[in-house]
């Protein structure tokens, strides 16, 4: 606030205790001039929420948070509609202060939003104000996807399926969405804490936590009858992309050659005491000699070429990963997608789309 | 130190070069951003009346900075940077469209717009995007105060 102080409106509202108000994911600045003025956020819940700048003093900035559902995140950032309807739908708004430090204080919980701070009718996201990110959130479109479902399944794999594929959807959003700084940021914090297992789920809940619910993989329709469906709407991209992978290692010849590398690449980083699997939780070995260096950018290199992801190649480079870095996530991938494969393999799982009528037990 | 698009011996320190280079190395990703360079022409900003200084600060080093996350200042570039438009129309129409969705954006925005004639004295700027918006890392030395007049009241 730069100009002679001029007080803020008292609010009439429930104070709320700090501690119970949700964890809050920053996903993405929608309008910034000078710092960030209305952002998007992702509660711990996984429901969409908006931080609006609402008013200052001498002291403080106070903020609003409000939900904001998948179709109308959507609309807003087309301009199709106004923050106002979406401030007037929210079923509840949270207002928060932050001062020098920036911290979050004087939670509120209020029934409706204050008339002094209610955005206008005109208030669309018009393209002179949005940012790059806003723009770029709605460059990609959601369509369907059925994934076919045959056979004699059980509740574990009604579990695992979903969440196999979720994980590959997830690494796949953040590789083509390196350019948002959220996802850039939750890679590289994953990575410089990579511990054993732990680095690997991290990596994935990581990305689904920047992942905004228009880029998420919504269920539309779960049947199943021997065969069955799950109907996706998700962002079309990701689905290309794990079919592709799949294909690559589908067929048994090329399965067992990347298999063979797999079990090389482990056999590696036991013999060099390098850690950072599934199942260890050990701390992460750093100091690798320019040989080890060199071994591991091979490793790398024969990785990408068996999943046809030269791009991703460049990416990861670009946001200045390390050979080991760059193993450690594909062989997370790897992994998910191996287990993947064998629901494909068994004829319980197909890709994509329905099985036919008359396959099913 | 990192700078972009200048020759060697023109580069001059930023304002806030540290926290500009620690960006750089939390980030992975140059600060300014790759592409910035030295600007040459008319800019509009807004600004409060009477000018000061403070008009000129970025919002990293406001009191209180207008910043819903206390990481920001430590990963984002645009943090550290003033926001500027090429024209007075653009300038203009965009407060207007922001101020449509913050009614007290007066409050922390400004209340009217300057025109400054850039060079290589001020700092380092993004290209400007499609609607004219650009953000400029000012140098130590920028005389802001004698390359800015308040051109009046934004309506």
């Amino acid at each position: 606030m730069m100009q002679a102080a001029v007080a803020m409106i008292p609010l009439n509202g429930r104070k709320v205790d700090a501690r119970s108000v949700p964890t809050y994911t920053w996903n993405a600045d929608l309008i910034y001039f000078d710092g960030p003025m209305l952002s998007l956020y992702k509660q711990d819940d996984g429901q969409d929420v908006l931080f609006a700048w609402l008013d200052c003093d001498d002291r403080k900035n106070r903020w609003s948070v409000f939900p904001i559902k998948r179709d109308e995140l959507r609309a807003y950032l087309l301009g199709e509609i106004s923050l106002r309807s979406i401030c007037l739908a929210a079923h509840s708004l949270l207002v928060f202060d932050t001062g020098v430090d920036c911290k979050r204080r004087n939670w509120i919980l209020l029934n409706r939003f204050p008339e002094e701070y209610l955005p206008a009718q005109s208030s669309f996201l018009k393209p002179e104000i949005a940012t790059a990110s806003a723009k770029r959130l709605v460059s990609d479109t959601p369509a369907d996807l059925v994934l076919g479902l045959n056979g004699e399944l059980y509740l574990e794999d009604l579990e695992g399926i979903p969440k196999l594929y979720q994980q590959l959807y997830s690494f796949h959003y953040g590789m083509e969405h390196m350019d948002r700084p959220a996802v850039k940021h939750t890679v590289q914090k994953t990575m410089e804490s990579w511990r054993g297992g732990i680095g690997a789920v991290n990596l994935f809940s990581g990305l689904r936590a920047v992942t905004p619910s228009i880029h998420r993989a919504r269920l539309k329709e779960l049947r199943y009858n021997s065969p069955g469906v799950i109907r996706l709407n998700l962002l079309p991209l990701m689905a290309e992309k794990i079919q592709t992978a799949m294909d690559a290692i589908i067929v048994d010849n090329a399965f067992n050659a990347i298999e063979i590398l797999y079990k090389r690449i482990y056999d590696y980083f036991r013999d060099h005491k390098i850690t950072g699997f599934d199942d260890e939780k050990s701390s992460v070995q750093l100091d690798l000699n320019d040989v080890q260096k060199k071994d591991l950018r091979y490793f790398v290199d024969e990785y990408f070429k068996h999943l046809g992801w030269a791009l991703y190649r460049e990416r990861f480079s670009a946001v200045g990963m390390t050979e080991i870095s760059q193993l450690r996530m594909l062989l997370a991938y790897y992994r998910r997608l191996r287990n993947l494969r064998k629901f494909v393999v068994a004829g319980k799982l197909k890709l994509d789309g329905e099985f036919p009528e008359d396959s099913g037990i | 130190m990192i700078l972009f698009g200048i020759p060697q011996t023109a580069r001059i320190v930023l304002l806030f070069q540290t926290e500009v280079d620690t960006v750089s190395q939390a980030t992975g990703a140059s600060c300014p951003p790759v592409g910035a360079s030295i600007p040459n022409g008319e800019a509009w900003r807004w600004v409060f009346a009477p000018m000061s200084e403070r008009c000129f600060s970025p919002v990293a080093v406001r009191n209180p900075p207008r910043l819903s996350r206390a990481k920001d200042a430590l990963e984002q570039c645009s943090c550290w940077g003033l926001s500027m438009h090429t024209s007075a129309n653009a300038s203009i129409a965009a407060f207007k469209a922001v101020e449509a969705i913050f009614p007290r954006a007066r409050k922390t925005l400004g209340t009217h717009v300057a025109v400054g004639q850039l060079d290589g004295t001020i700092g380092i700027a993004t290209p400007p995007d499609q609607h004219g918006h650009f953000d400029l890392h000012p140098y130590k030395s920028a005389p802001f105060l004698a390359a800015f007049q308040t051109a009046g009241v934004i309506p």
